[in-house]
């Protein structure tokens, strides 16, 4: 089972996606509530991919995807965020990001965007 | 600053685009159909709308935060206790009336609306401002209507006598729940982002 580090400072959002990933045979190894608490939870769980929240308090989902991507070039992170505009989805892929889902989702659009990062 | 008749009957069209945008995505995040009904955009009293909602006495939560960008903003979304816990169970998939209490879920819950609505009505106006419009992290404020109201106006209120209100109120599914959500937009910007669109569109 692919490990998961779920990063959103809504602890909603986070049940909701932690909701659709285990029922689809994913295991979520962790959560993190901003940006910098990804970088942390990132080096300490390894995981396989990351689903990131774009707007956070502290440091947020460009920065955290940023730190990620420097101390691991290999890592795979997917943006989940209301955030719906050009500027803002050329940044996250500037920044390294495998992939963009606009909330809200659909149970199938998240497993099948995960799915297919990690097969690339 | 004074705004015009004609950028203000552009802004009414601009806002209720924004608001049919974010009516989808509020029914699409709850899985139900849901309607968000505009009341009202208008210039009003700073001191008259203040009035309005200290006479308002139930407890409420809320969501504010800002935008930024091209077009500067606050955003302030409002719901009865008890509406918000209709909300909570909604988002958790569980059956109506199992949240009985306000907890942290319904806090998150509340704090997750006010996301949604902000990314919507922030990516409706970027897309018909042609540039960024980004809302912050929301601050959830539980209080009474009127303090939490006061929150809002009350660096605005320093500077301006009158403010652009945008009032509307919610029906979900089948029940009808009280809410409310204000966009008190920062003059200058938006005479700046609706002058530029006014000029993009005579090419047209």
């Amino acid at each position: 089972m692919k490990k998961v580090l779920i990063v959103d400072d809504a602890s909603v959002a986070r049940l909701m996606i932690k909701r659709i990933l285990t029922q689809n045979d994913f295991t979520i190894i962790g959560e993190a509530i901003n940006g910098k608490d990804a970088l942390v939870k990132y080096k300490e769980l390894k995981p396989d991919i990351v689903t990131m929240d774009m707007i956070m308090p502290e440091a947020d989902g460009i920065q955290a995807t940023k730190d990620i991507i420097a101390f691991d070039e290999n890592a795979k992170v997917v943006i989940v965020s209301g955030i719906d505009q050009k500027e803002m989805l050329a940044q996250a892929i500037n920044a390294g990001a495998s992939s963009y889902i606009v909330k809200p989702f659909e149970s199938d659009r998240v497993i099948s965007t995960l799915n297919e990062v990690l097969n690339n | 600053m004074q705004i015009s008749k004609k950028h203000m009957k552009m802004l009414d069209i601009i806002v209720k685009i924004s608001i049919d945008s974010a009516s989808r995505a509020f029914s699409k995040a709850i899985k139900h159909g849901a309607l968000i009904e505009l009341a009202r955009t208008e210039l009003v009293d700073v001191s008259e709308i203040t009035e309005e909602m200290n006479n308002d006495f139930r407890e409420m939560a809320g969501a504010m935060l800002q935008l930024n960008g091209a077009l500067k903003g606050k955003l302030l979304f409002m719901i009865p206790f008890e509406g918000a816990l209709v909300l909570q169970d909604y988002y958790m998939c569980s059956p109506q009336g199992t949240s009985t209490e306000f907890n942290e879920y319904t806090e998150a819950t509340v704090q997750e609306i006010g996301n949604i609505l902000a990314s919507s009505i922030g990516n409706s106006l970027a897309s018909d401002f042609g540039s960024t419009v980004l809302p912050t992290p929301p601050q959830v404020i539980c209080d009474f209507a009127g303090t939490i109201f006061s929150s809002l106006i009350l660096e605005e209120g320093i500077v301006h006598d009158k403010i652009l209100l945008i009032e509307a109120k919610f029906k979900i599914y089948n029940t009808e729940i009280d809410c409310y959500f204000f966009l008190l937009l920062d003059i200058e910007t938006m005479e700046e982002s609706l002058s530029k669109l006014e000029q993009s569109t005579k090419g047209t």
